[in-house]
């Protein structure tokens, strides 16, 4: 660029080169003030203090199977009723194959019974069971009617729940 | 009372190892920020992997004995380097302003914890994670290996990594019994940490304190931060990976910016801890260490620095494997080998993979319009910027992005279900590197540079 021109031409270009950085400026402050605006009711809403759970040891957990399971605190009754099981009793769980509710209850149930093996059977509409509790296996029914005929000790959980504890030897 | 104390001593004592880990591994004074998001960082690293290793000789009591002792004469060389090293430079009395946002953060911060209490754990955070410390709470601090081959119970992921588990573990020692609910006063600790760094990260890449602090106080407003599974509050290992990433990216780029040898190390030590944190960190490993490489090489021109740079991430990865097979961990079901054959045959789901990448960022329930600030960053960057920060950060943005999209290509579940289930956690990974991308793109453009020179 020659002397004379660079002379016209610079205080141009910076005058350009400054309104475009305004612009862009003022854009992204445009953007952050629609971002603030939109989301802010939200955090605020999610902070409102009716959503706080009591402050027990298995929270977090009962609050996903109450409603399921349709009991009061459901972690401790269900800890309760495996902590009678034999030490090295197997539990077998069935339950519906289809109900993604129960995909969590299944889960549930082997964070509550751990060291005790566990086999999960999952039912279909017009499947039953077959298997029945023996001296080392209890069968916990979730969400199923569990068979009458059996001779095993039966413990009702709610009104979801049967568990056919192991047989005792005679 | 005894849950408070307990919780204390445990928060004290990881504290305690990763200042002293911080102070051994930097030969200069860090800023507070730094010191205190480094010491939660380093210290949950160091005590779940002294559970880990200490746990295949011990349990119970002397493992507790133990872990403390190390944590404490951690911080006892930590201290005693502290003393040693100069002080940092004084950089001037607080300004009215700084005093009003660091209020705001600290507000921030007050509601992230309120947020996480009345929150109750995620799926994932019950199910994946905090399981395994509860086995390893009733197990004297060590996650029994059978675990590792109970088929009944492959739901829990026995074959992810364990830092979460064992930091929620050490809780539980201390406290002296698993609970689901004082347990979620850990994770606001990494949202703390991810903010220190991000505010000196957002701040040095757009050369502008106002930007850092701007940047802090938005970043809890996106939807997906505070009310949906991956964020800070549901147990979920995602958001504690985002900041470790955040950490070693920050110091990645202090590494480009000014070559300083701290700078190196921190993000070298810091990479290795991501495959400790999650499946996913293998990726976010690799792509730190490539970028780290090239610029290690720029810097040094020495091909045993670059080297020496993988191994410790390597040493990790290859460690934990040696671990699972030698439990005989069950094989992941998840995703097959990537073969040839394998990615023929998938090939055609790449369409319906980024439609549903694309249907994610243009969620307006999760994300509101946080991917549209990102976009007009990538346009600012790519007229205004174009320098190496830039290219280093959307290497570091882009890298894990599409890796993870490939994955996809190998789920042998229905990936269309596990993708919507899983993309959104993913690219919680990314928001505090996309963030970043937004500071440099507010920073000084590429003319205002060169005017300077």
């Amino acid at each position: 660029m020659g002397f004379p021109l660079s002379i016209v031409a610079w205080p141009q270009y910076h005058l350009r080169r400054s309104m475009s950085r305004k612009t862009y400026f003022l854009i992204w402050a445009l953007l952050f003030l629609v971002f603030f605006v939109r989301t802010t009711p939200r955090l605020l809403k999610d902070l409102r203090p009716e959503k706080i759970p009591l402050p027990l040891r298995t929270s977090s957990m009962d609050r996903r199977l109450g409603p399921v399971l349709q009991l009061v605190k459901p972690s401790a009754t269900l800890t309760q009723i495996f902590a009678q099981l034999p030490s090295d009793c197997s539990l077998i769980v069935v339950c519906p194959e289809d109900k993604d509710d129960w995909q969590f209850v299944r889960y549930a149930i082997g964070y509550l019974t751990w060291p005790r093996k566990l086999d999960v059977v999952r039912l279909g509409p017009n499947e039953s069971f077959g298997g029945v509790a023996s001296e080392s296996t209890a069968v916990l029914f979730c969400g199923l009617p569990a068979p009458l005929s059996s001779n095993a000790d039966r413990t009702i959980i709610g009104p979801k729940m049967v568990l056919l504890g192991p047989v005792k030897s005679k | 009372m005894t849950i408070f104390v307990g919780l204390f001593v445990a928060t004290a004592t990881i504290a305690m190892a990763g200042f002293g880990l911080t102070m051994l591994l930097a030969r200069q004074r860090l800023t507070i920020w730094e010191n205190c998001a480094l010491a939660w960082l380093f210290g949950t690293a160091a005590v779940s992997l002294s559970l880990w290793t200490g746990g295949l000789l011990l349990r119970g009591i002397p493992l507790q004995i133990t872990v403390t002792c190390l944590c404490v004469a951690l911080g006892a060389l930590g201290f005693r380097r502290w003393r040693s090293v100069p002080a940092e430079k004084k950089t001037g009395s607080m300004t009215r302003a700084e005093i009003v946002f660091i209020a705001l953060f600290v507000t921030e911060l007050i509601l992230m914890f309120w947020l996480s209490f009345q929150r109750t754990l995620g799926w994932d955070g019950l199910v994946t994670w905090e399981i395994k410390a509860r086995y390893a709470f009733l197990n004297g601090g060590v996650l029994p290996a059978a675990l590792l081959s109970d088929t009944s119970r492959w739901f829990c992921n026995p074959h992810y990594p364990w830092c979460l588990p064992l930091t929620e573990t050490w809780f539980y020692l201390w406290i002296g019994d698993c609970d689901q609910f004082w347990i979620k006063f850990i994770f606001p600790f990494w949202y703390g940490a991810a903010m220190s760094i991000l505010l000196l990260a957002a701040e040095e890449q757009s050369q502008n304190r106002l930007v850092g602090w701007l940047i802090v106080l938005l970043f809890p407003l996106i939807p997906c931060v505070h009310d949906r599974p991956g964020g800070f509050q549901v147990g979920y290992a995602d958001a504690p990976l985002a900041t470790i990433y955040l950490a070693a990216v920050f110091y990645l780029l202090r590494f480009i910016r000014n070559g300083s040898s701290d700078a190196m190390v921190l993000f070298i030590a810091l990479g290795a801890t991501l495959p400790w944190m999650k499946l996913e960190g293998v990726v976010l490993w690799a792509t730190i260490s490539l970028c780290g490489a090239v610029a290690i090489w720029q810097k040094r021109k020495v091909w045993t620095a670059v080297v020496i740079s993988f191994l410790p991430g390597l040493c990790l990865i290859a460690l934990w494997r040696i671990f699972l097979t030698s439990v005989h961990c069950l094989p992941t079901q998840d995703f097959v080998f990537p073969s040839l054959g394998i990615l023929h045959r998938n090939i055609q789901r790449t369409g319906k993979i980024l439609h549903e990448l694309f249907l994610q960022l243009i969620g307006w329930h999760e994300w509101d319009i946080f991917w549209l600030l990102v976009a007009m960053a990538m346009i600012g960057l790519l007229v205004r910027v174009r320098n190496r920060y830039a290219a280093a950060l959307v290497w570091l943005f882009m890298v894990p992005l599409v890796c993870y999209c490939a994955c996809y290509l190998l789920a042998t579940l229905d990936y269309v279900w596990y993708i919507e289930n899983s993309l959104r956690r993913l690219l919680i990974h990314l928001v505090p590197i996309a963030w970043l991308l937004i500071a440099l793109a507010l920073g000084p453009s590429r003319c205002a540079d060169s005017l300077k020179k």
